[in-house]
């Protein structure tokens, strides 16, 4: 199977997922890149990334019942699949690969 | 908290209208177990914050970027501004034109609350009420003397009581003194009134008091330093210990409380005694309760006794009568306002109508890419709601300066500061006004634009065809300009009519002053003494020709009498005023028959001739008596002129004898050589000079008296000359605007016809003709509209008949002026069309 490119957002939720051990809510997701990476994203953007990937084959998800919620209402847990994992190791390695031998300019390095 | 707290509703629900419907379900529930998760462990308020971010940030298209449908809007917002830094000036035409009006109506909605007062703001204030005695004599009063309300205390058993009067004194502060309005109240008061103080504590002893709220954050910037102060009132100084809360708003709202023993003891202004009843009395009853120990005063006062909800005396004091002509006076100006808001609409219809007709290319473009009608609607109609937005802005603007202005405008006592404020319902009339207007003004031209099923087929540039509706706008336009200026024309013609209506005085070279000798700092002797002491100083200056006391002051005041010629003979109501002798000769009364009264007269009047008609059709009442309450018999000395003294009609007024000392609260009337051209400053100086602690007010001269006795009329007329003014400017703009445009469409048209042999002059008049015949039609419809509207108002003007050919004619001179003006200017233009160049341009 040909593993897609991830776009930024997705490489940053994908990472969200696996800092979380691979299983999470989306608003886990959501604060894990907010505390780790210091960006402001919104909750539903986050699903809806999450969706995406799932469609894509790199994310699964499983709903398990909640403890609370209206009508005992199921939560959908979002899990990293190997898929995922590959997508991402490949995406970190495509990224080294660009990053190597880079010599940023005196202005850039201090911006 | 348990788990089970939930969001708040209106966020969930705003949350919810974000989400698109795949995902809504399962992320609305996802928030809503992070809400209560947090609140579990961080607390309900963290837990809101954070959902209200979620909410935020749902409803913002760059940070919700990948969300299918948001960028809709957020691409509308942005072009739509776009567009508007490409045509500043067509979009400050658009929020002009729109403003003037939703800042007018919210204007008027603020001074129509000013003027029937704020809201009373006593706690409870349903429970507290007025006790007020029938005087047959006086009318009604709701003050007594000190007898009387300690007569009451007996009677008065289940009820709480606590007495107040309002009085003036001199109030020095930090080296400055001013007088001020101060409350004398009794220990009672305070706990009558259910206060408790912003800061500080209650006086708890004469020498100390209760500052106001608003003097306090308005004067002394809210600083609690000001606890401990000393303060002198009446030269006297008082210890301040507290301030009252900024929702405590008694009527007559006064500039500090002083607690004394014995209030009517102390004023010289009468005590008014409040009641209501203790907590424990049943509610229901309070009226019934009230009214059966009112009863037994009654027995001891010797008079009819009533008690009045506290919330019928406003802040300004108006009576029911006054209420009832204020709210007329304010519906008819939110009405003027109004009609100014809708030129307003029709007015930027007609400029947002020519921008969507350029704007076909551009719309046909979009609608070929796959845009939908009601895509584009949407993107017409979302900015028209930025234009609303910016309206609003502007709105407000407008309105706090109409504020700023109106009070300028107005004829005021010499030296009253009014400040109305724009309070919050103003500001929501204004934004929902602009909104809605904003969105009307796009919804014509939007129809139009769409409408052309072309659309998809025209070629880029064509223009749409929309020089029906824009000449009807236009039309609309005018039609309202001249309701607004038959209307300020016909207030305008009433005052003329009413100035010129025999007054019964002279009121050329007059200054009037109005004396306030406190009971602190002056008894009785001491009132004579000041009083002939300022009669004798003022008439020593040579261009004073004579010099009177009179109380009331004349003109805007007077005490209302019954008087009988017979013991069998019915009442008569009639105006009293108490002279002294010069009075006559002060105010340039005419004397017509038998003679005035002379110092040290007792018990004499001299009647105007419409009150000894009225006491005696048939003979003269020169020498006859009078009875003017009980026991009170006058013997008439003389008749004056007819005059109206002020109103719409002749006046049945007596003047009554007055000596110096009689009474502490007089004004001084004096007349100056005409041609004398210094100012009423100099003459209060001189009156000033007689004892400085006298408290002097410069009231104007008897024309100011008259203007401030018609303060209603002109400011309606004032303000509907203002609207009318901003009517005649947006009719203007939409005149120019409808013809600029349709010789900007047509040049190639009228390039083609002077090619042909047509003469720039035929050319121009063609198009001023056009113009003037849309013009014409909304003079005509204005003109049977304000003949209409003239009839609505008759009750607030005088002597203009609904059809008075001086206003109508006025009107249309006015609007044919700028009409002709407003449709030359852009019909010049064709003047310079070069036809070579525009025929062989593409």
């Amino acid at each position: 199977m040909t593993l897609p490119n991830l776009g930024e957002f997705e490489h940053l939720v994908l990472l969200a997922l696996a800092r979380r051990g691979g299983e999470a809510f989306g608003v886990d997701v959501g604060e894990e890149i907010r505390a780790t990476a210091g960006r402001e994203v919104a909750v539903p953007a986050v699903y809806v990334t999450l969706t995406r990937l799932e469609a894509k084959g790199l994310v699964g998800s499983r709903l398990e019942a909640g403890e609370t919620g209206r009508g005992g209402r199921a939560r959908k847990r979002f899990v990293l699949l190997s898929e995922g994992v590959a997508a991402l190791e490949r995406s970190r390695d495509t990224l080294s690969r660009m990053w190597s031998g880079v010599r940023l300019r005196p202005e850039e390095a201090r911006s | 908290m348990s788990r089970g707290a939930r969001p708040p509703r209106l966020a969930a629900w705003l949350l919810r209208r974000a989400l698109p419907a795949a995902h809504r379900e399962d992320l609305a529930h996802e928030l809503e177990v992070r809400f209560g998760e947090l609140a579990e462990r961080e607390g309900e308020g963290p837990a809101r914050r954070w959902y209200g971010r979620q909410v935020a940030a749902a409803w913002r298209p760059d940070v919700y970027f990948a969300w299918p449908g948001s960028a809709g809007w957020g691409a509308d917002l942005r072009h739509g501004l776009r567009r508007w830094r490409r045509q500043p000036a067509h979009v400050a035409a658009c929020v002009l034109v729109l403003a003037l009006g939703a800042g007018g109506a919210a204007a008027v909605q603020a001074i129509f609350a000013w003027l029937t007062g704020s809201p009373v703001r006593v706690p409870a204030v349903e429970e507290v009420h007025t006790v007020i005695a029938a005087d047959s004599a006086a009318g009604e009063v709701s003050s007594f003397g000190r007898a009387e309300t300690y007569a009451f205390a007996e009677a008065l058993g289940e009820l709480e009581s606590g007495r107040q009067a309002i009085t003036a004194a001199t109030v020095r502060r930090a080296g400055v003194t001013t007088h001020e309005r101060i409350g004398l109240v009794d220990e009672d008061w305070f706990r009558l009134m259910r206060i408790r103080p912003a800061v500080g504590r209650l006086p708890a002893s004469p020498d100390e008091v209760l500052l106001a709220n608003a003097y306090w954050r308005g004067q002394l910037g809210g600083d609690v330093a000001v606890i401990g102060e000393t303060i002198h009132v009446d030269r006297e100084p008082y210890v301040v210990v507290g301030v009252a809360p900024a929702d405590f708003q008694p009527p007559a709202l006064p500039l500090l409380w002083r607690r004394v023993p014995d209030v009517a003891a102390a004023s010289d202004a009468r005590a008014t005694l409040l009641v209501r009843l203790t907590d424990e009395a049943a509610r229901l009853r309070a009226r019934t309760r009230i009214q059966a120990v009112l009863e037994t005063i009654d027995g001891q006062a010797g008079r009819a006794v009533r008690r009045a909800d506290l919330r019928g005396v406003g802040v300004s004091g108006a009576s029911e009568g006054e209420r009832s002509s204020i709210a007329r006076a304010g519906q008819l100006l939110m009405g003027l306002a109004l009609l100014l808001l809708l030129g307003g609409i029709a007015n930027a219809a007609n400029l947002i109508g020519g921008d969507a007709a350029r704007r076909h290319g551009e719309l046909s473009v979009r609608a070929a890419l796959g845009a939908s009608r009601g895509r584009l609607t949407r993107q017409l109609l979302n900015e028209g709601a930025l234009l609303g937005i910016a309206t609003t802005a502007a709105s407000v603007g407008v309105a706090r300066l109409l504020l700023w202005g109106v009070p300028r405008w107005l004829p005021l006592q010499p030296g009253t500061r009014l400040d109305i404020e724009l309070p919050t319902g103003a500001i929501l009339v204004a934004t929902g006004l602009s909104i809605t207007a904003a969105l009307l003004a796009s919804a014509v031209p939007v129809r139009a634009a769409l409408r052309d099923t072309s659309l998809l087929r025209s070629r880029s540039g064509a223009p749409v065809r929309t020089g029906r509706s824009r000449d009807a706008l236009a039309a609309m336009q005018v039609a309202q300009a001249v309701v607004l200026i038959a209307l300020a024309a016909g207030f305008a013609r009433s005052m003329t009519l009413l100035r010129a209506l025999p007054s019964g005085y002279a009121p050329d070279g007059t200054a009037v002053f109005q004396l306030t000798a406190p009971t602190t700092l002056f008894d009785t002797t001491r009132v004579r003494e000041i009083q002939e002491r300022i009669l004798a100083a003022v008439g020593e200056r040579p261009e004073i020709r004579s010099a009177s006391l009179i109380t009331p002051v004349p003109i805007i005041g007077w005490t209302p009498r019954e008087v009988r010629i017979g013991p069998a003979s019915a009442a008569i109501p009639a105006s009293e005023l108490r002279t002294s002798a010069n009075f006559f000769a002060a105010a340039g009364v005419r004397i017509v028959r038998g003679e005035a009264f002379r110092d040290g007269d007792r018990d004499v009047v001299v009647v105007t001739e419409t009150l000894a008609r009225s006491l005696h059709p048939d003979g003269d009442v020169v020498g006859r008596t009078i009875e003017a309450g009980e026991g009170v018999v006058l013997r008439i000395a003389g008749v004056t002129e007819v005059g109206t003294w002020g109103g719409s009609e002749p006046a049945a007024m007596m003047f009554r004898a007055l000596r110096p000392g009689e009474s502490r609260s007089v004004a001084v009337l004096v007349r100056h050589d005409v041609d004398w051209r210094g100012g009423s400053a100099d003459l209060a100086a001189t009156v000033r000079s007689v004892d400085p602690e006298l408290t002097v007010t410069v009231l104007g001269s008897l024309h100011d008296l008259h203007d401030r006795a018609h303060l209603l009329t002109r400011g309606i007329g004032a303000l509907a000359a203002l609207f009318a003014t901003l009517a005649l400017l947006v009719s203007a703009i939409g005149l120019h605007a409808n013809l600029a445009h349709r010789v900007a469409t047509r040049t190639r048209e009228i390039g083609i016809r002077i090619a042909l042999g047509a003469s720039h002059a035929g050319a121009v008049g063609e198009f001023t003709r056009s113009g003037m015949r849309v013009a014409l039609v909304g003079l005509v419809a204005g003109l049977l509209i304000a003949a209409a509207a003239t009839r609505l108002i008759q009750a607030m003007i005088f002597g203009v008949r609904p059809l008075d050919p001086v206003v109508l004619g006025s009107t249309a001179g006015i609007l044919g002026i700028v009409a002709l003006a407003a449709t030359l200017l852009p019909a010049r233009r064709i003047a310079a069309i070069d036809p070579a160049r525009t025929v062989t341009a593409e």
